[in-house]
């Protein structure tokens, strides 16, 4: 059977801000990166906390062998630069203390963290096209 | 600081089909299933063991931009949008018990360097890998 | 309108108590090499060690020390990844004193030790330049032009189905 979702594939607009963003902003972990003939290039990257999962930051590319025609890559290209895609939601330790870090650090959030029933949460952009909500569980709401 | 990616997305025409597919083929567990809106749940699906949670999430908008409602459709059903890798425990087994269900498949179970994988559709532009990877080491 | 008030005010307090936190684990991810101990992080933070230690722990999960470990940790698997330096160089550019410790934690950390981590490192950054479709799987590479095949057919016929949905 099924056991797991191993990679999760992530649209970006740019291979090297999304990088950035998810290394040196999020702290995530660079897992592989090669660039082809084509000029293709496999980015992987991922939580330290969560070594089986890889989240592959894909760029849209057309050319010979590529799957979007030109015409597809340049309409995907104007979804992601306008911001208009979702990508997922993380788990953070601490809402609050994270959107600290991460506004010090030069990342948009939309508002700022709110409580909800679940947990507390915010919402927040990679750059390259994609938000994110990103959430606090309950369990591990601080209680003030 | 972030921990993990608890959610990814994929984008679907309809839920209920996705649903079905997902649950009754894939023999994912249903995991949340919230009303949202018109026309929209928050409906997340995923292996039984994993904790990270598949959003389905509908082409509709309030669940993305109206402008960008059709575009994605299109993108959608055209194949260019989706993919991603699902690990199996075996993949010849699971290949034989998802083929009887109807499920697509672009490639028969094959040997990598990394594995034995299979290539199938979900039947709406999302495509996936199924791999399984040697015992020994990932 | 006083809750208000009152809320506003609590939520300045715990921003600015938050950004002292930052500033202390700034240090250890900016720096984990320096042999910083738990009294001087915290005086960099304003807090009093106990103060410090409580906080920290409440909002990351783990002690401050779990923390700094755990990235001198990443910075020793960054430096197998992009350097040629020796594993007791590594050992001493993070601020271990003692290889045979540092090996220790490590393996702990990681689940094998340095050297062999290094090695399947490279063994893998070898096998993605040379055979790329030995490590990349099948559903990236047809898409993106990286082999020719009948499965990648396939994929560029894809269409919706009927029988699906």
């Amino acid at each position: 059977m099924i056991t797991k979702f191993s990679h999760s594939t992530l649209y970006v607009s740019n291979q090297d801000k999304a990088l950035d963003f998810y290394v040196n902003k999020l702290g995530f972990q660079k897992r592989m990166d090669y660039t082809n003939e084509n000029g293709f290039r496999w980015l992987t990257v991922g939580s330290k906390d969560q070594p089986d999962i890889d989240i592959v930051l894909m760029p849209v590319m057309s050319g010979p062998g590529m799957r979007f025609s030109k015409e597809e890559a340049a309409q995907m290209q104007v979804l992601l630069e306008k911001g208009l895609l979702s990508g997922g939601v993380f788990e953070t330790s601490n809402c609050r203390a994270m959107f600290e870090e991460l506004k010090a650090k030069g990342v948009r959030f939309e508002g700022e963290p709110t409580d909800a029933p679940w947990g507390v949460q915010c919402t927040l952009t990679d750059g390259v096209g994609n938000w994110y909500s990103v959430l606090e569980p309950k369990a591990q709401t601080w209680n003030k | 600081m972030i921990t993990k990616l608890s959610h990814a997305s994929i984008f679907v025409l309809d839920q209920d089909k996705a649903l079905d597919f997902y649950v009754n083929k894939l023999g994912f567990q249903k995991k949340m299933d919230m009303p949202m809106g018109p026309g929209m749940r928050w409906l997340t699906v995923g292996p039984e063991k994993q904790d990270l949670e598949i959003v389905l999430m509908p082409v509709v908008p309030g669940m993305i931009d109206e402008e960008t409602v059709g575009q994605v459709k299109t993108l959608l059903t055209k194949g260019v949008m989706g993919a991603g890798v699902f690990e199996t425990d075996n993949c010849r087994a699971t290949y034989n018990e998802l083929k009887a269900k109807g499920v697509q498949f672009k490639s028969e179970p094959k040997e990598q360097p990394y594995g034995i994988e299979a290539l199938f559709s979900d039947g709406v532009g999302n495509w996936f890998s199924l791999t399984e990877h040697p015992k020994t080491a990932k | 309108m006083i809750k208000m008030e009152r809320r506003k005010q609590d939520a300045a307090t715990l921003s600015a108590l938050y950004k002292r936190i930052i500033e202390a684990k700034a240090l250890m991810d900016v720096h984990p090499e320096a042999s910083l101990d738990l009294d001087q992080i915290a005086d960099a933070a304003c807090f009093s060690r106990y103060h410090f230690l409580r906080l920290f722990k409440k909002t990351y999960h783990k002690t401050p020390h779990q923390y700094l470990t755990g990235q001198r940790i990443e910075r020793a698997k960054s430096l197998m990844a992009d350097s040629n330096l020796t594993i007791t160089d590594i050992c001493y550019a993070i601020g271990f004193e003692s290889v045979g410790s540092f090996s220790t934690l490590f393996k702990k950390h990681v689940g094998c030790p340095p050297l062999e981590f290094r090695e399947r490192l490279w063994k893998l950054n070898t096998l993605l330049k040379e055979q790329p479709l030995a490590v990349i799987p099948h559903c990236f590479a047809a898409m993106c032009g990286l082999e020719e095949s009948p499965e990648k057919k396939a994929i560029l016929d894809n269409t919706v189905s009927d029988t699906t949905y």
